[in-house]
């Protein structure tokens, strides 16, 4: 039996574990949890089976009655579930408003909650937890990818036989970096939203949740980073671009040179014949 | 990498010069297949070159350091070349221009042209195909082989032009075959495999030039009397006609490219080395057996001359008949690989081994 297992059977009957994929809104889906905005064009549903960490936007949501705040070993498995000490992540994210507690990590989360306002806060959790996660997802993306950028980085400032080696490469770099800024550019309005007049429980878990994130911040360094992959990236492109004219001038300036080369070549052994014996 | 398809072409080119410098040489006797082993061997110089500098960028060698390996091969193979003719065709016929001194010349340009973009080398090989006949026609070819064999005076004027346009192997228009050969090799072999061009360009780039050189061997006769006597003057290899270069560098860039594709690109072929060892002998010591064979078979014709008393070119193309002269090469080719095959693999002997060790 899963460590799960062994907290839910220790649990109210009324507490649910829900295995939540963000999917295309045009895919057919039984248990849709919440669809995001039209923008997005995507919706939450309940999956079986196991959650694939290596595939973003799924996690793990485990609702749990708000009376249960009171049992410290509840507590204490629950925290170890969400961040598991053997974890290199984070201790979780802790959230506590009204009657509501939230345990956060990207991959699990555990919310406190009667059931009355149960299916509101959890869409709301839902929700900033997708963004959080693409958000992430371009956080990663860049500090993979950063040692190359630093690699490409002389590129930009000379491009020679050599580097035109990389010109797929480099293509292929310039082309990720403008989706990364796409997926940003799509993503803020929804990480950014303004606060909710007049709030609501699940308006104000969203907006605090945000806060404890550090969203602002987040999205700001990241289109700081972003910026520097383009003007890169950028100079890269411009660099192939004037290797390519160049080296198009150059062929034909050799074009020139070998017609001319062949035309003194006969000259040269017209001459030469006449020396003959 | 080893390619067996390189080690095959290489393989056939050898086999075919030996017969034919022995049926040649020693009973005057040209076979049908005279005139096919250099062509393949000149190409085969050019990829060769191409695939050995990708190996060399591979392993990270410096550029520079490159050109100068190059070099000095280049320079080592073209000191071999007057060496030989020497050596084994007498000091009269230091400047005879023959295919080591070509070879030497060719790995020199292909070093020039490395990093230019393939349309400088392609330009070169077309001006090097038209400009030739125009060459010969200027400098007079027919008078330096009164005799079908190449004679030149010992002048500035006169070794220039057998180098360039009159010699045994002159640069036009030889040059054509080393850097279509580079040429091929870049395309075929690129850096990014991605990048790699389907066999059929190349398959029909072949068929192409064959089919050229077939029209203008049967329709050659129809066109005027200047244009007959130095540009389509049928299939001859001294001079190499304008028939006889497309054929040739059609017939070398189809086997290559159906070796390639057939034996090279087999998903199980090329692990199945005891299936290439002969191919392999053959190929890995081409130089050494190229210089061996002119040794083996012109030496005793020259030693035998002199002690009869006469000139040592004397018994040339008359030596003995084609029936004893064929077995003969028969036996060489033999002795070679069953010599050679007992050699260590993981050492390297000979002509090669000089060339490694000097020039890196």
């Amino acid at each position: 039996m899963s460590q799960i297992e062994n907290i839910i059977d220790q649990l109210p009957n009324d507490s649910t574990l829900e295995k939540i994929s963000v999917i295309e809104s045009g895919a057919q889906a039984a248990n849709v949890l919440f669809t995001f905005p039209v923008a997005l064009h995507k919706q939450a549903v309940m999956v079986k089976g196991e959650i694939d960490n290596q595939v973003g936007s799924q996690f793990e949501l485990l609702t749990v009655p708000s009376r249960c705040l009171e049992d410290e070993q509840v507590l204490s498995q629950l925290n170890d579930w969400v961040n598991p000490k053997d974890a290199d992540n984070q201790s979780p994210l802790v959230l506590s408003l009204q009657h509501v507690q939230v345990f956060w990590t990207p991959e699990k989360i555990v919310v406190f909650v009667d059931e009355e306002f149960s299916p509101t806060v959890k869409s709301a959790i839902i929700e900033v937890s997708y963004y959080v996660s693409q958000l992430v997802e371009i956080e990663n993306q860049l500090a993979t990818n950063w040692p190359q950028l630093e690699a490409d980085i002389p590129t930009a400032f000379e491009y020679d036989q050599q580097a035109a080696r990389k010109k797929k490469q480099l293509m292929q770099r310039f082309k990720e970096t403008y989706v990364l800024r796409a997926q940003l550019a799509k993503l803020t309005p929804f990480l950014l939203s303004p606060h909710t007049y007049p709030p609501t429980l699940e308006s104000q878990i969203s907006d605090r949740l945000r806060e404890r994130i550090r969203v602002e911040d987040r999205v700001e360094f990241v289109s700081d980073s972003l910026e520097v992959y383009e003007e890169v990236y950028e100079l890269c492109g411009q660099r192939v671009n004037d290797f390519q004219h160049a080296r198009k001038g150059h062929t034909l300036e050799w074009i020139i040179i070998i017609l001319l080369g062949a035309e003194l070549v006969v000259v040269a052994f017209d001459y030469l014949s006449s020396l003959g014996t | 990498m080893r390619y067996p398809s390189l080690d095959i072409l290489r393989t056939i080119a050898i086999i075919v010069m030996v017969l034919a410098h022995f049926a040649g040489n020693l009973s005057g006797y040209k076979l049908p297949i005279s005139g096919l082993g250099a062509p393949l061997f000149t190409f085969l110089s050019g990829v060769s070159y191409r695939l050995w500098i990708n190996g060399l960028v591979t392993k990270g060698v410096r550029d520079e350091e490159i050109s100068k390996i190059s070099i000095r091969r280049g320079l080592f193979v073209f000191g071999v070349g007057f060496a030989f003719n020497i050596l084994v065709w007498l000091p009269e016929d230091t400047f005879n221009w023959d295919v080591l001194t070509f070879i030497g010349s060719a790995i020199l340009l292909l070093n020039l042209l490395r990093h230019q973009p393939l349309m400088i080398p392609v330009a070169i090989a077309l001006t090097s195909i038209f400009i030739s006949p125009v060459l010969r026609a200027i400098t007079d070819y027919p008078a330096y082989w009164i005799n079908y064999y190449f004679e030149a005076d010992l002048t500035l004027s006169e070794v220039l032009i057998g180098y360039f346009v009159t010699g045994y192997f002159p640069i036009f228009p030889w040059i054509t075959y080393s850097l279509t050969g580079f040429i091929v090799a870049s395309m075929m072999f690129p850096e990014d495999q991605s990048e790699k061009p389907g066999v059929g360009k190349f398959l029909s780039f072949g068929g192409v030039l064959i089919c050229c050189g077939v029209s203008l061997l049967v329709f050659g006769e129809r066109f005027a009397d200047p244009l007959q006597q130095y540009f389509f003057t049928g299939w001859t290899m001294f001079p190499a006609s304008t028939e006889y270069v497309l054929i040739t560098v059609g017939s070398a860039i189809l086997l290559f490219c159906l070796l390639h594709q057939f034996v090279d690109l087999h998903p199980r072929l090329p692990e199945q080395k005891h299936r290439f060892q002969i191919f392999k002998v053959f190929s890995r010591y081409a130089f050494t057996i190229y210089l061996l064979h002119h040794i083996v078979h012109l030496w005793p014709l020259w030693i035998y001359g002199i002690a009869q008393g006469q000139e040592a070119t004397e018994y040339w193309q008359k030596a003995m008949s084609v029936s004893v002269s064929l077995p003969l090469a028969v036996l060489f080719l033999a002795l070679c690989y069953f010599i050679l095959r007992r050699l260590d693999p993981e050492k390297r002997y000979g002509m090669e081994q000089w060339m490694r060790w000097l020039c890196g």
